[in-house]
């Protein structure tokens, strides 16, 4: 039988973390990856640790703690490793920490008026399964 | 003296992940082809003046030429080449080169229209078995923030350079409401519109260039 992981559970324990646009975006990156992948989220989640799988060389723990990812993002990342390596490859070869448009930045260029686009996100809905 | 130790700081916090990822990878990735956006005829017409606009500034051998000189001047050639190539994409964005930044190669501050190119990695001695490497990111960097300037422009002025509708709202509707903040989810922001189109746009300069 298939396991359930909302939206709702999931926004109540990252919520001191992320913002809720964020948290949104995690959730839709989570559901899009593959079932193993999503078994290690939900068992890191439930504290069962790391998994101790390694992708292209790199594991959760090398991603954490040396290129300071956090954990989720982390996991995103070794789904991302699986699927489309010389992709991610190039593209982490190419992160450096501060990288992207600055939240304070996008501030601005909106100037208060934020489009937040949601895309019909049913946050009282929504769930992964695994 | 203070100026020197800072900029090597900054190098190695640059260069430090860079570096480690390289190493395990064993060399630098180019970016596949299948991950590609489309570019447009006005993009093409761009990425072969920027690859001219390389050679006349580097000449043949881009990594021997700023192998030969000293940082003074490798700053002052990197300067004059943004400033080039923002004018020949019709831009009228400042350009600012900076050694001191601690965190990022480059990026374009949109309220401001400039572009602060942190070259940091340029002091890089001309010895070191990742010489090419810096100098490469570098140069890359560059097309890529000259992009947000020129997808900035389009979407907010009527010079929209032969970009289609589809685009431009595209552009803005991640500039403005779903933009993805690498620390969150950094493969969706490598994938996301205006993050994609750069990283094509400069990775396709640079295809045979260096």
């Amino acid at each position: 039988m298939k396991k359930r992981l909302t939206y709702l559970y999931f926004r109540k324990i990252f919520s001191d973390s992320y913002s809720e646009k964020e948290l949104v975006q995690i959730f839709r990156a989570i559901k899009r990856m593959d079932d193993e992948s999503k078994s290690w989220v939900v068992a890191w989640i439930e504290g069962e640790g790391y998994p101790d799988v390694t992708v292209e060389k790199v594991d959760i723990r090398f991603l954490v703690n040396e290129c300071k990812f956090k954990p989720l993002n982390a996991f995103i990342i070794l789904d991302w490793l699986k699927k489309q390596p010389e992709y991610a490859k190039y593209c982490l070869q190419r992160y450096t920490p501060g990288s992207g448009i600055p939240a304070s930045e996008l501030e601005k260029i909106r100037n208060g008026n934020n489009t937040v686009i949601t895309d019909s996100f049913d946050a009282g809905n929504e769930y992964i399964e695994f | 003296m203070f100026e020197t130790v800072v900029a090597v700081i900054a190098m190695s916090i640059a260069f430090g992940l860079m570096k480690v990822l390289v190493d395990k990878w064993k060399f630098r990735k180019t970016m596949p082809r299948e991950a590609m956006v489309q570019m447009n005829s006005t993009d093409e017409e761009m990425i072969a003046v920027s690859k001219n606009i390389i050679r006349e500034f580097f000449g043949s051998d881009i990594y021997e030429t700023v192998r030969c000189m000293k940082n003074t001047e490798r700053i002052d050639l990197m300067a004059r080449f943004a400033n080039r190539l923002a004018k020949e994409y019709g831009l009228d964005t400042d350009i600012d080169v900076d050694i001191y930044e601690l965190e990022n190669c480059g990026r374009y501050i949109f309220s401001e229209n400039k572009a602060v190119f942190n070259i940091s990695l340029l002091m890089v001695d001309k010895n070191n078995k990742y010489f090419e490497y810096c100098v490469q990111e570098v140069i890359e960097t560059i097309f890529h923030e000259l992009r947000h300037a020129v997808q900035w422009k389009a979407v907010n002025s009527n010079d929209s350079r032969n970009f289609d509708e589809e685009t431009l709202k595209a552009w803005s509707d991640n500039f403005f409401g779903n933009y993805i903040d690498p620390d969150v989810d950094f493969s969706g922001y490598s994938k996301q519109p205006v993050e994609a189109d750069a990283m094509t746009f400069a990775a396709q300069i640079m295809e045979g260039v260096a």
